[in-house]
């Protein structure tokens, strides 16, 4: 970080290498948007850029960023839940359609749609330990929990998830075995 | 490590020992195989687990890494500027070749001082308007006398110094 606030380009080039790929996969399966993961990443380093200068290594950078990563997510969820208030919600169609049909015959869009559905602190919960692959005391770190607590996210977040899942994962579940 | 604890980091963490606490994985996996309840959850997180491993893992656009890397810091320095360098090469270039035209180009525009005194001399000793028409003609005021302004013949203005209009005047407010 020191040389990434020096300006040196091979730096900026690795740090940018190591952890874009992990910031925009960590955005996109908490907000379910593939442009708006990159922007959350483009935002990221944007703080990378500006903090590196007097960057003091008080935490692992990873879990630094994912923390940086996971505000600029739940500002963007903060913001879809106040204009989804101003909007008239539209009638639900009744049957299903083709492309929804479609959607759901894939398992992992499901299995998405299913985090999604999560409350935002589970499903970061689930992202960074399953997915992203911090220990519990990490993710508790990222998430301004106690180890306890971040547990008690994640169990109820997968039971969630396992109560929603519950027919589709049984019919893929036997087709993998 | 007992029963219920093993349970509940299964419930939270998921069938792979791997994402269980470091410090209490070696008691948890001890427990494990001699628990049947442990066995049930542990079938249960795995499928799960499987299906969250299906979630999409979205990879970043081919020109993100260079839109990002275009702010980094000194990125700005690094980056060709093609004004700039136009700028910086075509000015010097522009001064240098008008300089050249400047001094390449025909003598008579440039606008050469007027020579006074030639025209002082063909003036000669005349030091009035007066006095030039006088020459031209041969005559001086001296020689005609009578070669002053005549108020009957030209209407000359003539102005009484106890009356302030002119007689001329007088006399054509007179006659309306």
């Amino acid at each position: 970080m020191a040389r990434v606030g020096q300006g040196d380009a091979a730096a900026c080039a690795a740090l940018v290498h190591r952890h874009l790929g992990r910031m925009v996969a960590f955005a996109a399966r908490v907000l379910g948007d593939a442009a708006e993961a990159e922007d959350v990443a483009q935002d990221v380093f944007e703080r990378v850029w500006t903090t590196a200068p007097r960057w003091e290594p008080r935490a692992k950078l990873s879990t630094w960023l994912h923390r940086v990563a996971m505000n600029l997510c739940l500002d963007r969820i903060a913001r879809r839940r106040e204009q989804a208030l101003d909007e008239v919600p539209e009638p639900l169609d009744p049957k299903p359609s083709l492309l929804s049909a479609a959607v759901a015959s894939d398992l992992g869009r499901h299995v998405q749609a299913a985090l999604l559905a999560l409350p935002e602190r589970q499903r970061l919960a689930i992202t960074l330990c399953h997915h992203q692959g911090f220990s519990g005391r990490e993710a508790a770190e990222i998430l301004g929990v106690g180890e306890r607590a971040l547990e008690s996210l994640l169990s109820r977040g997968r039971r969630a998830m396992r109560e929603r899942l519950r027919l589709v994962a049984a019919d893929h579940v036997e087709e993998g075995r | 490590m007992n029963e219920t604890r093993l349970l509940e980091l299964i419930d939270a963490y998921g069938a792979d020992p791997a994402r269980w606490p470091a410090g209490e994985r070696a008691a948890a996996l001890a427990l494990r195989e001699v628990s049947s309840a442990a066995r049930v959850a542990l079938a249960t997180a795995a499928d799960l687990d499987r299906l969250l491993d299906a979630v999409p893992n979205r990879a970043p656009s081919p020109d993100l890494a260079a839109r990002v890397l275009a702010r980094a810091p000194g990125a700005s320095a690094r980056r060709p500027r093609p004004l700039r360098r136009a700028v910086v090469v075509a000015l010097p270039a522009a001064i240098a070749a008008g300089l050249l035209v400047w001094m390449a180009g025909p003598t008579t525009e440039r606008a050469a001082p007027v020579p006074i005194a030639p025209l002082a001399m063909a003036v000669g000793d005349l030091t009035a308007p007066t006095d030039v028409l006088l020459d031209l003609s041969d005559l001086t005021l001296a020689d005609d006398p009578d070669l002053s302004c005549d108020e009957s013949a030209f209407g000359c203005l003539d102005f009484d110094l106890d009356e302030e209009q002119p007689r001329a005047q007088r006399a054509g407010e007179a006659s309306v």
